[in-house]
């Protein structure tokens, strides 16, 4: 090879490379995508994956209280105390505020995916039946998003498109009627696109039906007749709760469970409106370890202590309250022939759970104020699967959240129709009485001649007895807007049980701590969260915030 | 106030008197030292054509406890071969094995545990088995189960280089890597069995706390990253008497992929069965894997000149492409520019007797703009998010119709701009040796602009619009600083020394950030630095409950005497969380950091010392080492014990209480620490033995050494090394490590 030969083939090789590194720039090196991902035109495409889209919306369901320490809802009312201080105890104290609320709840992350759906459905290759009851279920599940924020902020803004980083941000809020209506129109809507059921009880109990919107609409229409929302005392949307209540009686879907105690056992019930499943290995949550003493705890223990004044509200078996001379109350007995409810609700000092008997009296094992013990002196036993052997943390359970059970639309319909009515007709009675019967009340009727007050009066004991430890406590004491008069400057009891030398049990009943709680007249409606307020200058906070 | 008191008077004597037992959990579960052994290897060697280096590295340190410990072995090569006058081939491998092994619960967890633990609580019953504890037993958790990671490493190079004959200072190089790095994992969890004695003395309870639910579990991962680097230039080098010009033309590109694949299994048997096989059979077991690529090209153009080597410049453009941004807008274009004048080469220093102790000066300017993606990729770096589309991920699962159902849930918003950062940077410098190098400085001032920082507009965007928001190229910050570096090297009578001193300043300031529209002036971080904290203003502590009263409004009431006042920033009359301001433009990361080493060698001694030191830095206390009984009832550290009294007003810390209180607890500069620090970092003091000694042996040098880190520090701040990482006290510690070793070469 000559000199000028070599020098060409140097000149071709560089030529060669220079142009394979520069006519890369059709880029297939560069371009390289996510394989973990899916996106989203081809999601809406796809029958399939417009399901488990769907089955992500209903994954925002609030159900049990999973965050630390776990039971907020019930230990911040006149039900039960949490050892454990931390949130519960700041809200008792009243130390909550706009930029802390524990209870905060401005779900607009899952209000968007609801807007997403019914925006991007509307193309979708689906039949037009598949396509209603689609949007039906997502316009149920957005409906309850807002009905849960509006019942602690009032008003709040209503978005029914997901929005881009361009549109207006600064949406203002709605009012409280504009933002019931909105609800109230959105649930009525699910109804008319719902079918009444999907075939088996254990999918309707699941997933949104006509008669799980219809429910919750009579559940929207009690809140907004009640006194928080209704200032005005506007008596004929009792008239509409009550109606809406009485249909899904009316319908014969649903019934009360025969036994109490098995609410939460047996699941998908007659009972069950909507709920929230769980299955151990797939989806689990901790409600018997939470509630388990310390004796035979697995890395977790008494989230709830019930406290004295919840306990005495309980009646004695023969229906009459145990300050009634003619109870049979007998304070040294105090467990003895109660409301057959009581029981099965509150585990009690020296009665057997989960296959051993609890002792709580002062210096017992579990004894009252030992670590990680009760601090009341009871526990829970309400909903505890007691053949459990697989609990621990906040896991190894898997009894249903129950959003929604029959028992609560018999309680609507009495209450409402109590409240539209100038007394109580034979409805109201049979509403109660038919939960009275249900819980084994001996005699389970109602005096006959009750006033209107005074059946408000039975109504809310009922309530508080039959849906304890629910989460709904603490909504019915604000929007009766009694959670003042029953929350604040109370000093809630304890009971100290003390073993005496013959085996007997003496009882006494202390306060439960040095707290005294708060509730002051603001707090009806929560702050809006604080970073809201400085990101939207629109935003109007709530009275005194 | 209705409760009776834990413990009675006769309880707390004893326990102050030393009477009650105490167990002391650091010492119990901590070892007061650990062996750590290094042995290197190095071979050099060549002929005219052949030249080799290798290398074989052996390291085991063992950890603060037992099960924990880190070994590696390494292996390293490299051999260049000279083909012909024109081309050199080199290959090389670098090879490496690592195990780390530990306790199947994490060293952070370990260490949080040991505070937690009551030092009233025995660890073992009388009969050996684990006693009860109400909280985690940091003993048990490192004597059970196990944690063994093994990585493997290689990487492998091939490189040609070529000179092109007829163009005389140019030459070719083409290299090719291969890298690989598989990470293989398991993890046996094993519950621990706690027994509690009965009165009477019998063992009663068997608890399985932690675990996997109170159950044994086994995970076994492997994680896989392969890499391919390709990379070609033409480097063009030539000097003609004055002139110096020299040119770079350099294409690299870049792809990666990863992939990961894990199992788990639960419910064993018993606690040694610890393969996947031996797991129960009823459906809690999981298999998961997933995989990612990732790929980046670059073309870099570079020229310099230099006339008489006393003028430098040079000019570059660098364009770098990421796979992580949309088609469009992948490339970013990075040019930089720098010129340099050595002074010490002009007549009028050269020629200049009042300034002939100046050997070497120079001055130096620089201005380039530098790219990076890193804050599209996940903490690894590896890992590309492709912000760009709207994409929907894996959701947890759903029970529906009692059958668990797979979900699907959206990503982050799309933001189909998303493009490369940008960093300005002017640098202005002086090096100078004076005195024949007795005194050498490097001096350097900086000033960065950093622009399109991708940043998501978390602070200013409502939450309404309920979507995570992407990565959007909004940002700029300033960040200004000097650096200096100072040394003095000299030899007096056979006694050689040196003095070195190195310091940095550098303070940033934002430029451009989102706000919030209605936040107050004095909450803006625009104008500031990055990352100042944000809390109250502590006026210290109420001093009688009727102060409480007579003082302001303090958020929802019920303080008491011993609660913190807090300061109505806004003067709108009551304390809120409006109140909120400013309490330190100083955070975590020192604005100042320094270095002073010295040390000499005399005859066959050498020494050597380091001091390190940071100031204008602030840390935040938290968790346990701010809040008395955590969480309802956990222990805590002595350091709050001076908590206020109404005889210790002047307290560090407000008065105990149990269970929350979110007054006391609010971030404000009761908790700020100043963590500026001096630190005997490293003292290294060796002995050469002499030649005619180590000659009989055929040995060009021994020798030996005896060397420490981490020996002192001086701080304000107490309670923890002034570097800690977790502001709770729950870190692994830095340890102070004591080296005897030898150096050998034949």
């Amino acid at each position: 090879m000559t000199f000028a030969m070599k020098k060409k083939l140097y000149i071709i090789y560089i030529a060669i490379a220079l142009f394979l590194a520069l006519s890369c720039n059709d880029d297939s090196l560069l371009d390289v995508d996510s394989n973990t991902t899916i996106s989203e035109d081809k999601v809406f495409q796809d029958p399939a994956l417009i399901e488990l889209y769907l089955n992500d919306l209903y994954l925002d369901m609030p159900n049990f209280d999973f965050s630390f320490p776990f039971g907020l809802y019930d230990n911040i009312t006149d039900e039960s105390r949490s050892y454990w201080g931390d949130a519960p105890r700041n809200v008792v104290q009243g130390q909550w505020f706009p930029d802390y609320n524990p209870m905060e709840y401005w779900e607009y992350g899952s209000v968007r995916n609801t807007n997403t759906f019914l925006t991007e459905i509307e193309g979708s290759p689906i039949t037009d039946e598949e396509r209603s009851t689609f949007k039906g279920e997502v316009k149920f599940l957005r409906a309850k998003l807002y009905f849960d924020m509006i019942k602690r902020y009032g008003g709040v803004p209503i978005i029914t498109e997901p929005q881009d980083l361009s549109d207006d941000l600064f949406v203002n809020r709605e009012t409280i009627d504009g933002s019931f209506e909105f609800v109230i129109k959105e649930l009525e809507e699910a109804a008319d696109l719902l079918p009444d059921s999907y075939g088996d009880r254990s999918t309707d109990v699941a997933k949104a039906n006509k008669y799980a919107a219809k429910a919750l609409l009579g559940r929207v229409l009690l809140f907004w007749a009640s006194p928080l929302y209704n200032p005005t005392g506007d008596a004929s949307r009792w008239t509409r709760a009550a109606n809406m209540n009485k249909e899904v009686i009316d319908a014969g879907v649903y019934s009360l469970l025969p036994e109490f105690r098995n609410i939460m056992l047996e699941k998908n019930n007659q009972e069950e409106i909507i709920s929230v499943q769980f299955l151990l290995g797939s989806r689990e949550h901790g409600w018997d370890s939470w509630h388990q003493p310390d004796s035979q705890s697995k890395n977790f223990a008494v989230a709830r202590s019930p406290v004295q004044e919840f306990v005495d509200a309980f009646e004695m078996q023969n229906g009459k309250a145990i300050d009634d001379p003619a109870s049979g109350y007998d304070p040294t007995n105090p467990y003895e022939n109660r409301d057959p409810r009581f029981q099965k609700t509150v585990l009690v000092n020296g009665t057997d759970f989960f296959g051993n008997t609890i002792y709580m009296y002062v210096g017992a094992i579990d004894g009252i104020n030992e670590p990680y013990a009760t601090i009341t002196g009871y526990g829970l036993r309400k909903g505890t699967n007691e053949t459990n052997t697989t609990y621990s943390g906040a896991s190894g359970s898997d009894q249903n959240w129950i959003e929604l059970r029959f028992a609560e639309v018999l309680l609507n319909y009495a209450e409402a129709q109590n409240e539209a009515l100038g007394s109580p007709d034979q409805s109201v009675y049979d509403a109660v009485e038919r939960i009275r019967q249900r819980a084994g009340l001996n005699p389970y009727q109602l005096p006959s001649g009750l006033t209107k007050d005074e059946m408000r009066e039975k109504i809310r004991h009922e309530r508080y007895i039959e849906l304890a430890f629910e989460s709904k406590r603490y909504w019915d004491l604000r929007r009766w807007k009694i959670a003042k008069e029953v929350l604040d400057g109370k000093q809630f009891s304890a009971m100290y049980i003390t073993k005496e030398e013959d085996g007997s049990y003496a009882y006494e009943v202390k306060p439960v701590d040095g707290v005294p709680c708060v509730f002051q007249e603001k707090m009806y409606f929560m702050p809006i969260p604080q970073g809201e307020i400085e990101k939207n200058p629109n935003l109007s906070q709530n009275t005194e915030w | 106030m209705g409760l009776s008191a834990q413990y009675t008077q006769q309880e707390i004597d004893d326990i102050q008197s030393g009477v009650t037992p105490q167990t002391n959990w650091y010492d119990l579960t901590l070892k007061e030292e650990s062996l750590q052994t290094q042995h290197n290897i190095n071979v050099t060697g060549g002929t005219d054509a052949i030249s080799y280096f290798m290398s074989l590295g052996y390291l085991n340190q063992q950890g603060l406890f037992d099960k924990l410990n880190f070994k590696r072995y390494s292996l390293r090569s490299n051999v260049d071969a000279r083909v012909n006058q024109n081309l050199t081939i080199s290959t090389s491998f670098d090879i490496r094995t690592q195990e780390n092994n530990g306790s199947a619960y994490s060293p952070e967890k370990i260490f949080r545990d040991i505070i937690l633990a009551y030092p009233l609580d025995v660890p073992y019953n009388p009969d050996g088995t684990i006693a009860y504890q109400r909280e985690p037993h940091p003993l048990a958790e490192i004597s059970t189960g196990y944690d063994e990671e093994t990585t493997d490493v290689s990487q492998v190079n091939l490189q040609f280089e070529q000179k092109i004959p007829f163009i005389k200072g140019l030459n070719a190089i083409g290299k090719i890597g291969l890298g690989s790095e598989k990470v293989r994992d398991k993890n046996y969890l094993v519950p621990i069995y706690m027994y509690r004695q009965d009165d009477d003395g019998n063992l009663i309870e068997i608890y399985n706390a932690e675990g996997y639910n109170g159950k044994i579990a086994l995970t076994e991962s492997t994680n896989e990253y392969k890499t391919t680097t390709i990379n070609a230039s033409l480097n063009y080098n030539r000097t003609l008497v004055n002139h110096s010009v020299s040119g770079l033309f350099l294409y690299e590109q870049f792809a990666a992929n990863g992939n990961n694949f894990s199992a788990f299994r639960t419910n064993f048997p018993v606690n040694g069965l610890d393969e996947l096989l031996f797991g129960g059979d009823d459906g809690e077991q999981d298999a998961n894997g997933s995989s990612f690529d990732d790929a980046r090209r670059s073309y870099v153009f570079r020229g310099n000149y230099s006339f008489r080597s006393r003028y430098l410049l040079e000019a570059s453009l660098r364009i770098d492409g990421s796979a992580a941004f949309p088609a469009s807008k992948k490339y970013g274009y990075f040019p930089a520019f720098s010129a340099g004048w050595l002074l010490s080469e002009e007549s009028f220093l050269t020629n200049s007797n009042t300034l002939s102790f100046i050997s070497y000066l120079k001055l130096r300017a620089s201005y380039g703009v530098v790219g990076s993606d890193r804050n599209v990729y996940d903490d690894t770096g590896r890992i590309p998010s492709f912000q760009y589309q709207q994409a929907y991920q894996v959701g947890a699962t759903l029970i529906s119709g009692n059958e668990p159902q797979s979900t699907i849930t959206p990503g982050n918003l799309a933001n189909p701009d998303i493009t490369w950062e940008r960093a300005a940077i002017t640098n202005l410098g002086l090096d100078g040796s004076l005195w024949n190098g007795k005194l050498q400085f490097e001096t350097d001032l900086f000033y960065k602009r950093t622009s399109d920082i991708l940043e998501q507009r978390i602070r200013s965007v409502p939450g309404t619009l309920g979507a995570s928001l992407p990565a959007e190229n909004y940002a700029e910050v300033d960040n200004r600083g000097f650096e200096v570096a100072l040394s003095h090297n000299n030899s007096i009578s056979g006694f050689n020394y040196f003095v070195k001193v190195n310091g940095s300043y550098a303070k940033s300031k934002v430029v451009t950030l989102d706000e919030a529209a209605n936040l107050p002036d004095y909450l803006r971080q625009t104008g500031r630095p990055l990352d100042f904290i944000v809390g109250y203003k502590s006026l210290g502590y109420f001093s009688t409950d009727s102060e409480v009263g007579e003082y302001l409004p303090q958020f929802n009431g019920g303080q008491q005497a011993g609660d913190v006042k807090y300061a109505d920033v806004n003067n709108d009359g009551s304390v809120n969380s409006n109140d909120q301001t400013v309490i330190s433009t100083d955070n975590s990361t020192p604005k100042i950091i320094g270095g002073l080493s010295f040390g000499g060698s005399y005859k066959n001694f050498d020494v050597s010392i380091l001091f390190q030191g940071a100031a204008k830095v602030q840390k935040l206390l938290s968790d346990n080492a701010a809040i008395f009984f955590a969480n309802g009832s956990e222990n805590t550290f002595a350091e709050l014990l001076d908590y206020w009294t109404p005889q210790n007003t002047d307290a560090k810390y407000p008065r105990p209480w149990e269970g929350s209180n979110p007054n006391n607890n609010l971030t404000s500069n009761l908790y700020l620490r100043d963590a500026s620090f001096v630190r005997l970092k490293s003292v290294d003091v060796g002995y050469t033995f002499p030649t005619r000694i180590t000659d009989k042996g055929r040995i060009d040098k021994l020798r030996v050494y005896f060397s420490g880190s981490n020996l002192f520090v001086w701080s304000k701040l107490k309670m923890f090394d002034p570097e800690f990482e977790s502001s709770s006290g729950r870190y692994y510690p830095q340890q102070r490590t004591l080296n005897i070793g030898a150096n050998l070469t034949f």
